[in-house]
This record gives C-alpha cells, structure tokens and sequence, in this order.
C-alpha cells in the first residue's frame, strides 16, 4: 500500500521541501515568525513523509513485491529478513533516500533543540538544510526512482550481492551516512551565521558536538569498511586507497581540522575566516564523496555512463562551494579576529600547523584521487596513482601528525618558555628514546616503522603524564586519593580528557597500520594430513568437505594451526559459490593474537591431485586497529558528556536571563 | 613584529615541504598509465618496463590455475578489437567477482614480452556489481553501488 504510493509520497515531499526552504528563508529576512514557526512544522512534516517513504521500500522489500525494479535488483525470496531489510541501502535509489531521511532527522532535531535558543538563526539552518534536502529529493523524484515499477514482474529478484552480506558491510553505509550528512549541520550554522548578518563566536561552540557526532560516525564508518575488506575481500589488507575509500577519508581529515581549530577561535577568537573555510570544504567533500562512489567517474572506465547522477551531482558540488564562497566573501566584515599568533611555540600556532598538515593530507588524497581525470583533460593519458604514491606523500605527513599530537595539547597559549616546555617534554622524550634503543635491539630498521613508534611511545608517554600531573595536583590540593583524584579529573574536564583518550585511540591505530610495513606472505600447498611451516607457525590440512544450502554451495577446508608448536586453534578457510548470483566467494580464515594476525585464503583444490593451496599472511599488530576503533568511539563519547560544571552553568545563565528578562516584558 | 615574521617563516617553510612530498611522489614507479590491450600492444618496445593498468575482457576458457602453487594464467582481449590479445600471469588469489568473459583492469609492469606480469587484478567498474547479463530473468539494469574489489 504505501510502496504504490511511495512515488507519490515524494513528490509531496519535495513540495514540502521546497515550502519549508522558501517560507524559512522569507520568514527569516522579512524577520516573520509566522512563516518561520511554518517552515519548521514543514521541516517536520518532511521527515515524516520521508518516514514513510522508506517504510514504503521496507515494504516491498519484506513482501519480496518483484514489481518494484528496486527489489527485484537486490533482494531475493531466499535472502534472509536480515538482509532484506538491510537492502535498502544496497543501491543507488534506496541509498539517496536513506541519506535525505538521516538529513531530514538531523534537521528535525535541530529544530526541537535550538528552536528557542536560537531563535533568530534557526530559519536560516533550516532554509540551508532545505536547500540540500530539495536537491536530494529531486533526483529521486526526477532521476533515479525507488519506486520505479517494471512492466513485468519477474519470478525471483537478483538477490544481495553475496560480498554485501556481511555485518560490517551491513552497517558500514549507515554509519557512514551519518557521518557524511552530519556535516551539514555545521556547515548549515556557520552560513546561516553569515546570512543573519549578525555572527559571534557562539556558532562554534553550538556546532561542536554537531561535528565531532558526525566525525565519529564517519570514522567508525571507515573503520567498518576496512574490516569488511579485510574479512571478506580475501587480499589481506584493509585499505588500499581506493576512490571510495579516498571519498570518505577526505571530509573525516578535513572534519579532524576543524573540530581541533573551532577550539582556537573559541578560546583566543583567532582563525575566524579559516574556521568558516574549512566548514564549507569539509560539506563539499562530503557531497563530493558521496558523488565519487554514486558515480563511479574515477574508477570505472564507462565514465557516467550509468546513470546521469554523476554529472548533476558534480553540478551540485560545484553550486555548493561557489554559493558558499560567495556568501562568506560578502560577509567577510564580520569575521575579524582581534588576536594574532605570536610564537611559533604556542598552542595556537601548533594547532595551525595541524590545520595546514590536516588539509594539506586532504589535498595529497583528493589530487591522488583525481588524477586520473586531471591527466587524462591535460595530457590526454590516463594516468592511476596507486597505493605507493599514496604512501609515499601521506605517510611522512601522518608521521609529523601523529608528533604534533604529543606536542600541541602540552605547549601553552601565547608562547612556550624554554623551562615549561623542559618540565613538560623531558621525562616522554626521555621515554621514546629508551624504546627507541629497545625497538633498535628488537631489529627493527624500517625508519618510517622506527618513527611511527617512537612518536607512539612519544605521545603515550604525554598522555599518561598529563592525566599524572593531574592527578597529582589534585591529590595535593584537594587531599583525594590518587584514584579518587584521577576520577575526579576526569569527570571535571571530560571534554579535555576525552580529547585525550581520543588521541591514545590514533595512537594504537597508527601501530596497528605500522604493523603493516611486517607483513609476510606465503603460499602452501597441502594434500591431506600434511603440514607446513611459516615463520613460527604450522598449519596441519585435514582435508575439505563440500556441502550446500538453499543460497550456495560451500567448500570447507579444515585447518589446525600451532604457534611455537603449542596448538591454538581451528581454521575453516572456505569458498562458497552464491547459486542465485553465479558468483563465488572467498571466506578467509583469521586468527588473532595481540601480536600479529594469522591469516588464511584458500585459493583451490585441484581436482586431479587432491592438493589445496592457500595463500598466508602473517600481518602484525592488525588487531590495534580495531580495538583503536573502539577506544576512539569510547574517548569521544566521554568527550562529548556534558561537565557539571557547565550543566551548573548553564543553568545558573537560565535563571539569570530570566531573571533580567523579566522587568522587560512587565 | 620580527616574532611574526617566525612565525610566517615556519608556515612558509612546511608548505614547501608539502609541496614538494606531493611533487616527488609523481615517481614513474608510481604511476599505472591506463590503457586498453590495443594500445599497450600497439606502444610496442616504447611500453617496456612501465607500469601499466590495462583495461580487456578475459577470454573464456583461458583461465588456467596452476595445481601447486597459488599463480593463474589467462588471456584477455582487447573489447573493442578482440584480434589484439595479452597474456596474464598472476601470483595470487583472484578477486571474488573475476569472471571469464567479463571484464577486468589489470596492473603491472611489462617487459615487452607477450606476458604481463599482474600485481594487482580489479574487476573492471570496480563499483558496480553487474551480474551475468543472459537476460534470463528480464532485461531491467543492475547497477549495485558497494565496492567489490579493493
């Protein structure tokens, strides 16, 4: 019922767009709260056709109803419920509608919080979202239909693409949209900041949680999308620069930027013009990722050939950056910043090195990104830069990074005086130099992979001592127990320690990627009960048994594998061959330890000799980059609770401007 | 003001720097100059010892695996002129979504000889999933949008 009218129910949508877009504008600069109290209950209203648009897919995508040309490309009768629901996302339509939902719940709950509190700019946040909601709406009115009915229903629909069926894949694209589309609403403050004409330095601090929310997200997104390659892709590795890849790590490098320079326009009301920039760049890469991946222009060679998405998005990417560089050049007056730097040695001077090393990475992966086309438009070759030009710009920057993560919470505002920076630095400089000597004896001589541990030691070795020196402190000051006292530190600043915590995240991921620079690779072959060894490994084949379900037939193979001659497990590499789809699969085999990972793809049995062959990687320290993952989402959840001391704040300001307001309206 | 002209020199001094990391990447051993199998073969001994990602189609029934090792050899063609032919070896795991009759991008240096060496097999709109097309089960499009290759 709903999937027949799912058509229908966007065009009232994009009517409902564009009403809201027009009478928040029109309300906000002819200052008429009428229409603007109309343009938010529109913004809701929005939200809930949306709603019910994506319940519409649902829908048919439950009732296996084939008529629907979506369905009938990435669902099937056999495909569990699971993945039924889960494809929403697996195509082109469903996944801009998915995205336009997210938009439109994110702009809903703008409303409900600032609605009151910021009054005066909330049309124009929500004129802009609108903007984009329209866009997005339009081609799936106009474009590329969900609802799009064939004339025929065929009998069973093509099913899930069996590499899609896994659980990180399955929520990678959410968790990636939320992150990708969470930055409208930054962006959507600092231009509607510049539209009201009247902007102070309390956009920064409203937009904060709004962009490290998203930030998350789209790391974690990233992360999910690396452990999906990881596992299922079956090359052994977990990135490998891919445009797609590059689509999501650009506007995270950029959005890393900004949520580390907001905090110097908030505490020295510097970088004013700079903050709104890197905002703009940062939405633009966010459309402009989601352009890469929908259009395919770099990596497929049929450019645009698919739909004709690609070229009205890269319009829409264009009309973004150029509206929003017109709109802050016009406005430029209002962003004067009253300090300067003054010492090289600063906090706000480090933190502008990490914004220009930020950007400048973004600007290495975007040129290495594009490449190909720029070449092809200039010189008439296409040329690809793979994964070594990648490395060899971005590692050194990553490594200078990852140094000036140590080094830039620790320096003091203004300037650094020799003896400050001696008391702060001497005792984590004299710790990364004795495992510098420990790493040398160990034999490793890689001198990137010698760097990035050293700076690792370097800068777990600030961290642990800022959260000491803190602790201490307090301890004296306020007669606590070191516990106690550490707690107490904690919960005063969490914003700051989470900050902190967040870092001790990159830092195990920066050992889990160094761990790379280790890896060896082997390849076996095994009749059955022999053995093999690698390194300090042996694998034992005990030979393989097929078999086969509703979806696909298996080929199993069973592993034991001894470490140290000790044994420590079972390992089942397999191939499954997906009936419906013709197409195989490769399901490796991974065992973990916290040192290294063991890691087994079964390439084939030959049918003449019995004989299988699998390919080995032992690829060191992996597991650092997900249990990484988990502390980044863990240090920026705690960073994002809110202090008591600024709840108490808050309130107390509450009472006081009610307090002050009153004799007014007496 | 001679603590702010520090300061402009430190920022000048790391924008050159990166500009000169993105500048020395362009390396000719980093570089895959994209290719259909017409053109490298028409390149001839001007081609050799470059990197390369060609774009063809995999010959059906070429694809041979070695039984003791892991390494596949097959041939592709040209798409547009199937008389131009190129031998591949690989030593490695084919891609899941590797199809004879499909088409594929492969990397690698060449010698000029009639094999190419791949380090890398992608399958080729690396971003669509585009199953076999008999039209068996009516002729609506697929175009799927999730990555299948690295």
């Amino acid at each position: 019922m709903l999937a027949e009218m799912g058509h229908l129910i966007l065009i009232v949508s994009l009517a409902t767009g564009i009403y809201a877009l027009m009478a928040s504008f029109v309300g906000a600069v002819k200052h008429n709260t009428v229409l603007a109290i109309s343009g938010q209950r529109a913004a809701f209203a929005l939200l809930f056709l949306l709603t019910l648009a994506l319940l519409g897919i649902e829908q048919a995508l439950l009732a296996d109803d084939f008529h629907f040309r979506y369905v009938a490309s990435y669902s099937s009768r056999a495909l569990p419920t699971f993945f039924k629901i889960t494809s929403l996302w697996a195509g082109q339509a469903g996944s801009l509608l998915f995205w336009v939902w997210i938009l439109a719940g994110y702009t809903a709950l703008v409303v409900l919080i600032y609605k009151k509190s910021q009054e005066r700019i909330i049309p124009y946040v929500i004129g802009i979202l609108m903007v984009i909601s329209v866009f997005f709406i339009s081609l799936l009115v106009f474009v590329d239909s969900p609802f799009e009915m064939l004339a025929q229903a065929p009998a069973d629909g093509r099913g899930l693409n069996p590499l899609l069926q896994h659980f990180a894949m399955v929520i990678h694209p959410p968790v990636l949209y939320l992150g990708y589309v969470g930055f409208a609403v930054p962006f959507a403050f600092g231009i509607a900041g510049l539209l009201s004409g009247k902007i102070d330095n309390s956009w920064v601090k409203t937009v904060r949680r709004w962009t490290v929310v998203p930030w998350l997200f789209l790391g974690l997104g990233i992360l999910l999308g690396g452990k999906w390659a990881y596992e299922e892709l079956g090359w052994g590795g977990y990135w490998a620069w891919d445009p797609v890849e590059n689509a999501a790590f650009m506007p995270w490098l950029l959005g890393t930027a900004f949520i580390h320079s907001i905090m110097i326009q908030e505490k020295k009301d510097m970088l004013k013009v700079w903050n709104m920039v890197l905002i703009i760049l940062t939405f633009t890469m966010s459309i402009f990722g989601t352009f890469l991946t929908r259009s395919g222009v770099i990596s497929s060679v049929h450019s645009f050939a698919q739909s004709a998405i690609g070229p009205i998005f890269f319009g829409f990417v264009i009309f973004v950056l150029l509206t929003s560089v017109y709109i802050l050049i016009q406005n430029l007056h209002l962003l004067k910043s009253s300090a300067r730097i003054e010492s090289v040695v600063s906090r706000e001077s480090v933190f502008l090195i990490n914004n220009v090393v930020f950007v400048g990475a973004c600007f290495a992966v975007f040129w290495g990104t594009i490449f190909p086309v720029v070449s092809e438009a200039v010189r008439g070759v296409k040329i690809t830069v793979g994964p070594p030009w990648f490395n060899s710009v971005n590692v050194p920057l990553f490594l200078f990074i990852l140094f000036l993560t140590g080094v830039g919470p620790l320096v003091a505002w203004r300037k650094s005086s020799p003896q400050h920076l001696k008391r702060i630095f001497l005792k984590p400089l004299l710790v990364s130099l004795a495992g510098l000597v420990i790493l040398l004896i160990m034999g490793i001589t890689k001198i990137y992979a010698l760097i990035s541990f050293v700076l690792s030691i370097f800068v777990t070795a600030t961290i642990v001592a800022e959260f000491h020196r803190g602790a201490r402190a307090r301890m004296k000051g306020k007669n606590e127990s070191y516990f106690t006292a550490m707690f107490r530190l904690f919960e005063r600043n969490k914003r700051r320690y989470g900050g902190y915590i967040v870092h001790f995240a990159m830092v195990l991921l920066f050992v889990g990627v160094t761990g790379s620079a280790f890896d060896t690779d082997a390849e076996v072959v095994l009749a059955s009960h022999e053995s093999a060894k690698i390194g300090r490994y042996e694998i034992t084949y005990h030979g393989a048994q097929t078999f086969a379900d509703e979806h696909k037939q298996v080929l199993r193979t069973h592993l034991t594998l001894k470490r140290d001659g000790k044994e420590v497990g079972d390992l089942f590499p397999q191939r499954h061959f997906y009936l419906v789809q013709e197409q195989p699969t490769t399901e490796v085999a991974v065992k973990s330890f916290l040192k290294e990972d063991f890691y087994v793809v079964l390439n084939g049995i030959d049918s003449e000799t019995d004989k299988a062959t699998f390919e080995v990687h032992v690829k060191p320290l992996v597991i650092w980059v997900w249990i990484g993952g988990y502390v980044l989402a863990i240090g920026t959840i705690l960073g994002l609770l809110p202090n008591k001391q600024e709840q108490q704040r808050r309130r107390n300001t509450v009472t006081k401007e009610t307090v002050s307001e009153q004799p007014e309206t007496v | 003001m001679q603590k702010n002209i520090r300061v402009y020199i430190a920022f000048s001094v790391m924008i050159f720097a990166m500009v000169y990391l993105l500048v020395s990447g362009f390396e000719s051993d980093n570089l895959l100059y994209n290719l259909t199998v017409k053109e490298l073969i028409d390149k001839g001994d001007d081609g050799q010892g470059q990197g390369y990602r060609i774009a063809g189609k995999v010959i059906p029934g070429s694809v041979e695996k070695a039984a003791d090792r892991v390494q596949v050899r097959f041939s592709m063609m040209d798409i547009e002129n199937p008389d131009y032919t190129l031998q591949v070896v690989y030593d490695g795991v084919l891609p899941d979504t590797f199809k004879e009759g499909n088409d594929v991008m492969v990397e690698g240096t060449w010698d000029g000889s009639e094999t190419l060496k791949a380090t890398n097999i992608m399958t080729k709109c690396a971003s669509k999933y585009d199953p076999a097309e008999e039209g068996s089960k009516g002729d609506y499009k697929y175009n799927s949008d999730e990555k299948t290759t690295p």
